[in-house]
């Protein structure tokens, strides 16, 4: 299948200035040289945390940001340099709630967008319906867009993404903040378009998300990429593990190394919550170890313990390391 | 006991003063604060001097000094409130054991002082570039007018910004309020000009008072009678705390059974 | 061409809708020029100033048109930082410079607004005499003013679009031009060394102008020489203006300041 994104070496640094009067210059390194190809009509997930590097590598692709070295082209276009044969080819969804004019309808906001994307007007006049309906506006698409709910104002963005009916579309995280419900018709929505044959990018820090959607996903992190690959493979990463996931009321770091050194253990990985901390031991054969590992932790006040097949967040935590909260 | 009261009156204070700078650019807070109220009150001295003809333009620079207080009396103290509720902070207060009146001058205590800077940074610039002098001029009096008339305006800040509060666009009544306090404080052009009904206006307004015992007092003009201004425009400033913080409750709690806090 | 008028006009008619719901606007051309008018005719009021209504309708008028576009312009751009629409709208295949002259031209239209409320304020409440001496010509060279108004603007709109410490600098951008291109009080009375800003500054010819017109032209040559420089200052300036955009779109996506990280 043919390429409709290229990546490859991408770097992209930021320069920030501390203080008034004495200006101390900090490079920070967002991306540290990722290479990924995107195919058409597939979804391409970009999976990571916080400041991972995700929505730096969606600036670069839209033509917001220049890169600092590497390739970036989306259909073969040079994203910095040859914008202008780009720009009305994609689209791009920012998640939350700003990227719309909230002071006018829901229609005046698609009616300008595609006034700027150039849109015909016969064309236009088509589509705008069209795009309200897609995303349940209809009813209300006249109103102000300040009276929508959130999951709506995303609805809207998604909309405006497709004015110009683009053959690839950026989203990056496009569900954040919404409630199950919204999030869930928001990923409807997402994999219709796909089932239009619409190249998507998606970013996000949702693994649920991640796996439903997306064709390929690559996990990044600290602006590298850490795996490619289908969820699917992806999960194999772990699939010959299991997990033994034990939740404990205290933790004490010097009894996790000694799990650690525990024969057949492979890594723990301990996800920290306010009333309880879960500590992931993946391994090989769980009722081997379970009894080891349960005596050593038996100071720690455990809660519940229990044994499941990996998971993509497991080769998730794996890559990423588990030091993120939930 | 006491010891503790204060310091965390000022600790308040001080906070409160940072979470609304510290969120502006140092940058940003000497243009909008100090550079653009010091150009006004340039502008206006200038169109004094060439409308008048006058050589001493004491009496502009005088009162567009103590107009530059409205910047933390109306905005500052605004930006508290608006501050607070829009990071959501209001509730908190709403709920908090403390005594809210204390809690809040508190919050205030700070743009008291920075509005006297202002004040002060106006004067010294009349002093510079319009050889204003001050010889002669009883300081502590006037300072003590300052102070007042600091006072009576942060009162007025209260009330206009606890009824800002229910409207959505704060900065709209902020604006007029100054505005209108620039036009009828006697500042630019005597109040006696007037037309009578404004007039009356004026006199309930902060300031007014304040502007003209400033003008005695640099002409070294003494009498009881500045006293009783001064009086007057401290009962002024009592009377607009007063309503404002009335105001104040009666907003939250009407937010409160609307159970409309966040919105509020 | 077509599409550039038409984008033009949608963004213009888009600015004067996001504009004229903002209450803060509603201020800037009707309150903030009433009582400026207000405060300007007082003092003006018993003086010796001849035909000062010219000083008081004109001076306020032109102040608030530069800080109708000026402000707003610069504010709009700020505004659509913080709404997350600055990113969409520059990388949109119009035009970034298009789009957003449609904007300034949409301020353009409020501002000139507020130039007749204050006229109807002074009017109304004061019974004011007013006359223009040369009725065409103060029409021609409004309009030449506001085309020179709106290339400030621009300029004004790159800056803060290129760098977020510009938006510090609009807050007081508003005097000083006031003050140094004479609107209110002849620039002539100001120390000598602040002339060659007023030089260039278009405002300060615009106003000189404006008032000749209203007043009456004794000297048709020295008219024609300062509407040649205000004529030529506009210019310069579009082309600064131009090289600006120019540089915008390189720039901002290297430094990265188009959105609020």
């Amino acid at each position: 299948m043919e390429n409709v994104v290229t990546v490859k070496n991408l770097v992209r640094e930021y320069i920030s200035t501390k203080g008034i009067i004495k200006k101390e210059k900090k490079i920070i390194r967002a991306l540290n040289g990722i290479t990924f190809d995107v195919k058409r009509g597939e979804v391409f997930g970009l999976l990571g945390p916080n400041g991972a590097g995700k929505t730096t590598t969606a600036k670069i692709l839209t033509t917001l940001l220049a890169p600092t070295s590497g390739e970036a082209k989306v259909f073969g276009y040079n994203v910095f340099g040859e914008e202008k044969k780009l720009r009305p080819l994609i689209n791009f969804i920012f998640g939350g709630e700003r990227g719309i004019y909230w002071r006018l309808s829901a229609r005046d906001n698609l009616i300008y967008f595609s006034d700027l994307y150039k849109v015909d007007n016969k064309i236009r006049d088509k589509r705008i319906p069209e795009l309200l309906e897609l995303v349940g506006l209809s009813d209300r698409a006249d109103e102000k867009v300040e009276t929508y709910s959130k999951g709506m104002k995303q609805r809207l963005q998604i909309a405006r993404g497709l004015v110009n009916d683009p053959d690839i579309i950026f989203l990056d995280e496009p569900t954040i903040g919404l409630d199950p419900i919204g999030a869930r018709e928001l990923r409807k929505i997402i994999s219709d378009l796909s089932s239009c044959g619409k190249t998507i990018l998606l970013t996000t820090h949702y693994m649920y998300e991640a796996d439903e959607l997306c064709d390929r996903i690559a996990i990044i992190d600290k602006g590298n990429i850490l795996a490619l690959d289908t969820p699917a493979n992806l999960k194999k990463l772990c699939t010959e593990t299991s997990v033994l996931e034990v939740s404990v009321q205290e933790l004490d770091n010097q009894l996790i190394e000694q799990i650690k050194r525990i024969e057949g253990v492979e890594d723990v990985s301990i996800l920290y919550g306010d009333q309880l901390h879960r500590i992931q031991i993946q391994c090989k054969n769980p009722s081997e170890i379970m009894q080891q590992a349960i005596t050593m932790l038996i100071s720690c006040k455990i809660l519940e313990v229990s044994t499941r097949a990996a998971t993509l967040e497991d080769a998730y935590i794996k890559l990423v390391g588990g030091k993120y909260e939930k | 006991m006491l010891f503790d009261i204060i310091k965390r009156f000022f600790r308040q204070s001080l906070l409160s003063f940072k979470a609304l700078f510290g969120e502006l650019d140092f940058k940003v807070y000497v243009f909008v604060q100090i550079i653009d109220p010091i150009l006004q009150l340039i502008f206006f001295c200038l169109l004094a001097k060439y409308v008048y003809k006058a050589d001493n333009i004491t009496p502009w620079v005088i009162g567009n000094s103590l107009l530059l207080c409205t910047k933390n009396t109306i905005f500052g103290i605004g930006f508290v409130l608006w501050g607070e509720r829009i990071f959501g902070t209001l509730k908190l207060l709403v709920a908090a054991p403390a005594n809210k009146f204390l809690v809040f001058v508190g919050r205030s205590f700070m743009h008291i002082i920075d509005a006297m800077i202002k004040v002060i940074i106006g004067l010294v610039t009349g002093y510079l570039l319009f050889g204003v002098s001050f010889a002669g001029v009883n300081l502590p009096i006037l300072g003590l007018n300052i102070l007042i008339a600091v006072f009576a305006a942060s009162g007025f800040g209260l009330l206009i910004c606890s009824m800002g509060l229910r409207i959505r666009d704060m900065n709209l009544i902020m604006n007029t309020a100054a505005t209108l306090l620039l036009a009828l404080s006697g500042a630019n052009f005597p109040v006696e000009k007037l037309p009578n009904i404004l007039q009356k206006i004026s006199y309930i307004l902060p300031l007014t008072r304040s502007i003209e015992i400033a003008n005695s007092i640099m002409h070294g003009v003494f009498t009881s009678n500045l006293y009783r201004l001064m009086l007057q425009e401290l009962f002024i400033g009592v009377i607009y705390l007063s309503i404002g913080y009335l105001m104040l409750q009666y907003m939250e709690n009407k937010a409160r059974k609307a159970a409309s806090l966040d919105i509020f | 061409m077509k599409n550039s008028l038409r984008t033009i006009w949608i963004s213009c008619i888009l600015q004067m809708k996001l504009s004229f719901m903002r209450p803060m606007f509603q201020y800037s051309i009707i309150i903030d020029p009433i009582v400026f008018a207000l405060i300007t005719y007082m003092m003006f009021k018993d003086t010796s100033v001849s035909n000062f209504i010219a000083y008081v309708v004109l001076g306020t008028g032109m102040s608030s048109i530069w800080n109708s576009i000026c402000f707003s312009s610069a504010g709009d751009i700020d505004r659509e930082r913080a709404g997350g629409t600055l990113e969409l709208i520059v990388s949109v295949p119009t035009n970034f410079k298009i789009i957003v002259f449609g904007k300034i031209l949409g301020n353009t239209i409020f501002g000139s607004i507020s130039l007749l409320i204050t006229f109807l304020f002074i009017k109304l409440a004061f019974n004011a005499p007013m006359s223009i001496a040369e009725p065409v010509v103060f029409v021609i060279i409004f309009i030449i003013t506001l085309i020179s108004y709106i290339a400030l603007a621009s300029i004004l709109a790159a800056l803060i679009t290129l760098s977020r410490n510009a938006v510090a600098l609009k807050n007081c951008i508003g005097y000083p031009v006031i003050i140094l291109s004479g609107m209110l009080f002849p620039m002539e009375i100001l120390p000598i060394w602040t002339r060659p800003v007023s030089f260039i500054l278009s405002p300060t010819w615009a106003v000189k102008l404006l008032r000749l017109s209203v007043n009456g032209i004794d000297d048709v040559n020295s008219f024609i020489f300062q509407l040649a420089i205000l004529v030529f200052l506009t210019g310069i300036y579009y082309l600064l203006s131009n090289t600006f955009y120019t540089i915008i779109d390189k720039s901002i996506r290297i430094k990265g300041s188009l959105g609020r990280m």
